[in-house]
């Protein structure tokens, strides 16, 4: 069932760099209980600049690389679709109106805290985005479905993270080579 | 200022951080608490509790908690020498390390890479849904939230912000 959808080419120039800009603004303003889900359904399932497959490739990369998730995103597709300017469009849409809007916050933090109704609120949007989460995976899950090997280190990684809690450094130390060589090896 | 040298302390601080949080920040949160609350007392312990509240509720990045202890100890400089040195320095690699991926993107041992990585990126994904699920879902209602978003964000077009909306309603009458 992996669809197979066409990859639509960035606009070239400036329009592509406002395009890049309001993507990642839009994913970072709804980002709610982690940007990776809403960037899943900016960049593929309405702007379609990638498949499922290159979200997870590109998701591969930034999970390897340090920092936040969001901004080596941003990065590594601004720089695909237009160099060194698509990343600091990207990167900006990501980070420069929320960082103003986390200014004005900032002003009025110690109220917020305290109202009962807000700590009801995030328990429901809290519940919420576990369920997005979930989506995300299964449509990522989709076209690896198939490969027995890919379901046996998907599954490998889900206990170690998500059950048993080790750190995620170790569990791609451990999982990552042996998944990698054994790719490597069928592929021969 | 809270302290002579406290924002050039910080920026390098934060900096190093961020190239050592393989997986997010969130994993370099207990090494932040440990140099912001119990080294420097800069903060307390609960600042930076409700900073990482105000982070997770608010729209934008949650890597945005190091903006607010940047603004608790220099203001607007602080807030946004905080940000900068979160950002540049994994933008920087990111940018060196997604240049080096796509230029062998035709490599056989690229493709390796990626088909051996893909799974335990998605095994990824799940736990972070599970994770997510266990510290929110107490009950059969928020339970019941979860299963009701997973299900309509699959099978419907509709916009997820909508589910969001509506959790945020549910939550503040009946889970407050």
């Amino acid at each position: 069932m992996s669809e197979i959808r066409p990859v639509l080419a960035p606009r070239p120039g400036t329009d592509g760099l406002v395009d890049l800009f309001v993507a990642f603004l839009q994913i970072s303003l709804s980002g709610f209980g982690g940007a990776i889900n809403w960037a899943h359904r900016a960049l593929v399932e309405k702007r379609q600049w990638m498949t499922d497959e290159d979200f997870t490739e590109m998701l591969s990369l930034c999970q390897f690389l340090p920092g936040p998730n969001i901004v080596n995103f941003a990065v590594c597709l601004g720089q695909r679709q237009q160099g060194v300017l698509g990343s600091i469009a990207a990167l900006s849409g990501s980070v420069v109106v929320p960082f103003v809007i986390f200014l004005f916050l900032a002003l009025f933090y110690s109220h917020l805290g305290k109202i009962d109704s807000i700590h009801g609120a995030l328990t429901g949007v809290s519940a919420a985005a576990a369920g997005f989460m979930i989506t995300v995976g299964i449509r990522l899950a989709r076209p690896h479905r198939k490969r027995a090997l890919s379901i046996l280190f998907g599954t490998a990684a889900f206990i170690a993270m998500g059950i048993i809690r080790f750190p995620l450094v170790y569990v791609l130390l451990v999982l990552a080579p042996p998944s990698i060589i054994i790719a490597w090896v069928m592929k021969k | 200022m809270i302290e002579e040298g406290a924002l050039g302390k910080m920026t390098a601080q934060f900096a190093l951080l961020t190239l050592i949080s393989f997986g997010g920040v969130n994993v370099v949160l207990p090494d932040a608490h440990r140099f912001l609350v119990d080294v420097h007392h800069w903060i307390t312990d609960q600042e930076f509790a409700d900073y990482f509240a105000i982070a997770q509720a608010a729209p934008g990045p949650n890597f945005m908690m190091f903006a607010l202890i940047g603004w608790k100890i220099d203001g607007v400089i602080g807030a946004i020498a905080a940000s900068l040195a979160i950002i540049l320095p994994a933008g920087g690699l990111a940018f060196i390390g997604g240049g080096l991926w796509h230029y062998f993107r035709e490599a056989p041992w690229r493709r390796a890479v990626q088909l051996g990585l893909a799974p335990i990126t998605i095994g990824l994904v799940f736990s972070s849904g599970y994770v997510l699920s266990s510290a929110a879902d107490h009950d059969w209602l928020t339970f019941g939230i979860t299963a009701i978003t997973a299900v309509v964000t699959l099978y419907s077009k509709i916009n997820p912000l909508w589910v969001f909306a509506g959790a945020a309603l549910i939550g503040t009458f009946a889970l407050s």
